[in-house]
C-alpha cells in the first residue's frame, strides 16, 4: 500500500480521532500530518500483519497522547512561572471545546462531557473514544489496544464509572 | 449516565480537506535533514576521540612524573616526612 492510498483511505478517520483527543481543530490537523509522515517512515516495516486500519489508528492514538503529554507539561511549566510571580494560581480547565460535528442544541452538554473525558486516564479515554465516538466494534478496539475483549469490556466499564464520578463532582462544584 | 453517553453516538464525523501536499513537502524536508542518530553517532565518536587524547596525555604526564621522581629518589630508599 502506498502513502497516497493510505492517506485517501484513512485521512478523515485520522483527523477525527485526533480531534477527539486534542479537541482543537488546528492541533488535530497538525497531528494528522504527523501521523502520515510517521506512517511514511514506517511503511517499509509494515508487513501487513495487522491490517492497515489498526496500524494507522495505533499511530494516531500514540501521536495524539504524546501531543497531549507535551501540551500538559508545557502548560504546567507556564503555570509554575505564573504561580511564582503571583504567589497563587491553579491549573485552569482546558478551553471549552465545541465539537463541530454535533448540532447546536447538544453542543453545551457535549462540551461538559468532553471536559470530563479529558480527565480520564489514558487507556480509559482511548476505550471510550474508540467505542463511543469512533463507533468501532469491541473486537476492532480490542485489536487496536492490544487487549482481550473481556479486558476491554472491563476497561470500558471502569471508564463509565470514572466519567460519572467526574461529572458528579463537577456538578457539585458548580 | 447512559443518556449522556448516547450524546457521544450523535457526534458526526467532521470533513477533512486534502493535506497530502503539505505531508509530501514535510517528508521531502525530512529527507534533506541529516537523521538525528547520525548526528548523535558523530558527536559520540568525536567525544571518544577527544577523551582518548586527554587520557593519553594524562598517562604520558604521569609516566614522566614517575620517572622524574625515580631519578630524584632511588626505589630501594625509603623516606618519610619525619626524616
Amino acid at each position: 500500500m502506498t502513502l497516497e492510498e493510505l492517506y485517501h483511505k484513512f485521512h478523515v478517520q485520522v483527523y477525527n480521532l485526533a480531534l477527539h483527543y486534542v479537541q482543537h481543530p488546528e492541533d488535530a490537523e497538525e497531528i494528522t500530518q504527523d501521523v502520515f509522515v510517521k506512517a511514511h517512515a514506517k511503511l517499509s516495516t509494515f508487513r501487513g500483519e495487522a491490517d492497515a486500519g489498526t496500524w494507522i489508528y495505533r499511530i494516531t492514538i500514540n501521536t495524539s497522547l504524546d501531543y497531549l503529554r507535551a501540551r500538559k507539561s508545557g502548560r504546567s511549566a507556564f503555570w509554575l512561572r505564573v504561580v511564582s510571580i503571583q504567589g497563587k494560581g491553579k491549573d485552569p480547565e482546558p478551553a471549552t471545546f465545541l465539537h463541530p460535528g454535533i448540532t447546536m442544541e447538544h453542543k453545551e452538554a457535549l462540551s461538559a462531557l468532553f471536559q470530563a473525558i479529558n480527565k480520564l486516564p489514558e487507556r480509559q479515554r482511548s476505550a471510550l473514544i474508540l467505542l463511543k465516538l469512533e463507533g468501532l466494534s469491541t473486537a476492532e478496539v480490542a485489536r487496536i489496544m492490544n487487549l482481550s475483549t473481556k479486558a476491554l469490556e472491563s476497561l470500558f466499564q471502569r471508564a463509565k464509572t470514572q466519567l460519572k464520578s467526574i461529572l458528579d463532582q463537577s456538578k457539585e462544584n458548580e | 449516565m447512559e443518556d449522556k453517553l448516547e450524546l457521544l453516538d450523535r457526534v458526526q464525523r467532521v470533513p477533512h480537506g486534502n493535506s497530502l501536499p503539505e505531508i509530501m513537502h514535510r517528508i521531502a524536508q525530512r529527507g534533506q535533514r541529516m537523521p538525528k542518530h547520525y548526528l548523535l553517532a558523530a558527536a559520540t565518536l568525536l567525544l571518544l576521540l577527544l577523551s582518548a587524547d586527554v587520557l593519553a596525555a594524562f598517562k604520558q604526564k604521569r609516566e614522566q612524573g614517575r620517572k622524574n621522581l625515580e631519578t630524584l629518589l632511588p626505589m630501594n630508599q625509603s623516606w618519610s616526612y619525619d626524616e
